[in-house]
């Protein structure tokens, strides 16, 4: 293989670190999400407000990535896939970024319920957060090896969360109706459940721009 | 070009010709001189002499030239022709040597140079040579390689190269384990660090070490998610693992491609050489978080009845001691207390014997109808004037287990006391045992207040209370003695509910005895031959009367 020239090796390197830099930021926000639920499920009021305090460093690093896709437009002039590569890298940060402020929110709601009264466990929760976790795994993978089969499977599975968060809704409104002492706090476990139902909103969006980046055609996943 | 003699000698000839000339010349027209008897002018001449001898020199030089490049010219062509016979010669004699590479043990090389003509014998040896200092370095190498993976692999951190690059170079499986990497990782070397690892905080601290040329040590989380399951069904929680992460740059040579980072003023990604340790501590933190429980529910336990004590001193102080009847209750009530603080050190101080494995066990065979009699005998009283019927019923005949009859009578009578404990009056404790696989199986079935699902999984854990108000007493100890005396009888215990309100059974499986597995054995060899004759269709002898009550039909085997 004749060796590449110094300054498309540069090139590359650069865009092969845009692509670690997603995997970076998808680790942050997998582990604010998880974090988030988990100092909901113990009442740990540090570990919540950590979460929310965390939150800027992601935003920080969508600026990062950002900042390099901008530089590699101006300085590089890629073509076709490297162009779809670069516009697809700041989507799907951006599309990160919005899961990291979900995690925060979950958590500034988890510091309000923690101090209220304890109420039982929501055990859709535990489930709605793993397959959050899962799915956003599995668009990364994706996103890894430009697999658009992997981003359409993954994107299929946003069904479950919507599920899952109906019978949230459907949960606390019963809880309500039978005990007027529990609104404020299963309103907050609501919003928490929507927090959750939108991170899924998100994957799918960073699933449809994997697709666009393996097809070059875009497609609209959400009615799917 | 070459200066060759004959150029030299030339040019000496026709110079020594024009100066000799120029000086005659000078001489001749020196006043009384005789003219020299020459036609030409003396200038003409020189010239002339001097011209014949620079072309002499020159034609010399020529023709040594000429000589010269034919002679280099001829050489190269021979060096060629020799070059391609070589060629040749070597390519047939590894041609001649491919067959009889299969049947030998010889190695290539010599086989080889036993074929090339007499005159390559040299450069062959050379090659030859060069070949095996090349194949000494090679596997070396090799070997070194080996070394280090095997090296890698026995240590027990887990560990990961990465190259300038932000390559994973090497990785061992302990990593991979805590990493969740699929297999033991070495698929992954090549890949960028970030790509394999999937967990920024590992990374950061390699980039932390990196910026700051200087180990560092973090306390990470890590969050195992395997994509390998089926995505629809998520598994519920993850094993989240604690590991200490140790990240150590190496000493960077030159600049390395990762300073020219994306982005124009920071550096996105300043993963660089350096190595990461991973240590799991998450067995470490779990028993340090059991001992500090430990410690917290003991010095609550002992706090509660100290607590009681004094305020009974203190209102015995204040004047309750000159009410001689009101002095004697509280007498009573400091008594009360007392014992249960004598109570709680002694099952401390028992549970950690028995957890310890200092408790000796006198195992022997023991009857199980023994231990149920005795235990039932001793708390009949008590239940019937708690109101509550206490039943036995075991199946007959069964055979002898191997226990210490004063631990596993220690274990029932636990048992039984919490049954009666929270049972409502009216209600019903049952003893049972039975027939269980390998083994006895005992039972404790109360129609109490029963256990909720959450409940059960923590019963036999230490200083858990059902029932958290605390106003049954007890020290929370006595399950969890009971679950480490039947595991020190290689048994098992467990407990059953269905649920709040509707009773609850606790187990215990204790294995059989030799001999009372060799009974079973014998009853089951006996009834397979009854069963064996009389499928036969043989007449049926004596034996068959043998069919005891309470053997079953098939036996099942231990």
């Amino acid at each position: 293989m004749a060796r590449e020239p110094e300054n498309r090796k540069a090139y590359h390197f650069q865009l092969a670190q845009l692509g670690d830099e997603i995997l970076t930021m998808g680790s942050m926000v997998d582990k604010a999400l998880e974090r988030s639920m988990d100092a909901l499920a113990r009442r740990d009021v540090d570990q919540a407000r950590q979460v929310v305090a965390d939150d800027s460093l992601i935003n920080a690093k969508r600026m990062g990535v950002e900042d390099g896709a901008v530089v590699l437009l101006a300085t590089q002039q890629p073509m076709a896939s490297d162009l779809r590569f670069i516009t697809s890298v700041e989507h799907i940060a951006t599309d990160l970024e919005r899961m990291g402020d979900h995690a925060s929110s979950i958590s500034r709601l988890s510091v309000k319920l923690c101090a209220e009264p304890p109420m039982r466990s929501v055990d859709e929760f535990p489930r709605m957060i793993a397959s959050c976790r899962q799915r956003l795994r599995l668009a990364l993978d994706a996103f890894l090896e430009r697999d658009a089969e992997k981003a359409l499977a993954c994107a299929r599975q946003d069904v479950e969360l919507d599920q899952l968060q109906d019978s949230v809704y459907d949960l606390m409104l019963s809880t309500m109706e039978k005990d007027g002492s529990t609104i404020v706090r299963a309103t907050y476990l609501l919003w928490i459940a929507h927090n959750l139902e939108r991170v899924g909103d998100h994957i799918t969006n960073v699933c449809e721009r994997v697709i666009y980046l393996a097809k070059g055609r875009r497609e609209e996943l959400d009615e799917a | 070009m070459k200066i060759d003699l004959h150029v030299v000698v030339g040019a000496l000839i026709s110079l020594a010709w024009f100066v000799g000339q120029w000086f005659l010349s000078a001489v001749g027209r020196a006043p009384g001189a005789d003219p020299l008897p020459m036609a030409m002018s003396d200038p003409a001449w020189a010239l002339l002499t001097g011209s014949v001898g620079l072309a002499f020199g020159s034609f010399g030089a020529f023709v040594v030239y000429r000589t010269d490049q034919g002679r280099q010219a001829a050489s190269r062509e021979a060096f060629a022709v020799s070059a391609s016979r070589l060629r040749q010669s070597v390519r047939h004699a590894v041609e001649a040597t491919s067959p009889e590479l299969m049947n030998s043990d010889a190695p290539a090389s010599a086989l080889v140079a036993s074929r090339l003509p007499e005159e390559a014998e040299p450069l062959a040896e050379a090659l030859v040579d060069v070949a095996r200092t090349l194949e000494t370095h090679r596997e070396s190498v090799v070997r070194e390689r080996v070394r280090v993976r095997q090296t890698l692999a026995s240590i027990a951190e887990g560990l990961i190269i990465s190259s300038e690059e932000g390559r994973v170079v090497a990785v061992n499986p302990e990593a991979a384990r805590l990493l969740d990497l699929p297999g033991d990782g070495s698929s992954l070397v090549g890949q960028s660090l970030v790509t394999a690892v999937r967990d920024y905080e590992v990374t950061e601290t390699l980039i932390k070490a990196i910026e700051t040329r200087a180990p560092v040590t973090r306390h990470v989380r890590l969050l195992p998610f395997s994509t390998m399951g089926e995505p629809s069904m998520p598994r519920r929680g993850t094993s989240v693992r604690l590991v200490k992460v140790s990240a150590v740059p190496f000493a960077s040579q030159g600049r390395s491609p990762s300073d020219v980072g994306v982005g124009s003023s920071r550096r996105t990604s300043g993963v660089g050489a350096g190595v990461i340790f991973l240590e799991d501590e998450t067995e470490l933190r779990r028993s340090e978080s059991i001992r500090r429980d430990f410690v917290a529910n003991v010095s609550h336990e002992l706090r509660t009845p100290l607590a009681s004590l004094k305020a009974l001193v203190e209102t015995l102080e204040e004047g309750a001691l000159d009410d001689p009847p009101a002095a004697r209750e509280f007498l009573r009530l400091m008594h009360v207390e007392v014992d249960s603080l004598t109570q709680l050190v002694f099952e401390l101080l028992e549970l950690s014997q028995i957890e310890s494995g200092q408790a000796e066990m006198e195992k022997r065979p023991v009857a199980p109808i023994t231990l149920l009699e005795t235990a039932y005998r001793r708390l009949r009283t008590q239940a019937t004037r708690t109101g509550i019927d206490l039943r036995l019923a075991a199946e007959h005949a069964l055979p002898m287990i191997n226990a210490d009859p004063m631990r596993v009578g220690q274990v029932l009578l636990n048992l039984l006391q919490n049954a009666i404990k929270f049972t409502p009056e009216g209600g019903v404790v049952t003893l049972t045992a039975s027939r269980d696989g390998g083994g006895i199986r005992f039972g404790v079935t109360d129609t109490g207040i029963g256990i909720s699902r959450e409940d059960l999984t923590r019963l036999f854990e230490r200083f858990f209370k059902v029932d958290r108000s605390r106003a049954s007493g007890g020290t929370g100890l006595g399950l969890a003695i009971a679950k480490h005396l039947v595991q020190a009888h290689g048994g098992v215990i467990g407990a059953y509910s269905l649920g709040e309100g509707h009773g609850s059974t606790v187990w215990f499986v204790l294995p059989l005895s030799a001999e009372g597995d060799a009974l079973v054995n014998q009853k089951a060899s006996i009834a397979s031959q009854t069963r064996g004759a009389l499928t036969s269709g043989d007449d049926v002898d004596g034996t068959p009367s043998i069919a005891v009550p309470g053997v079953p039909a098939t036996p099942a085997m231990p």
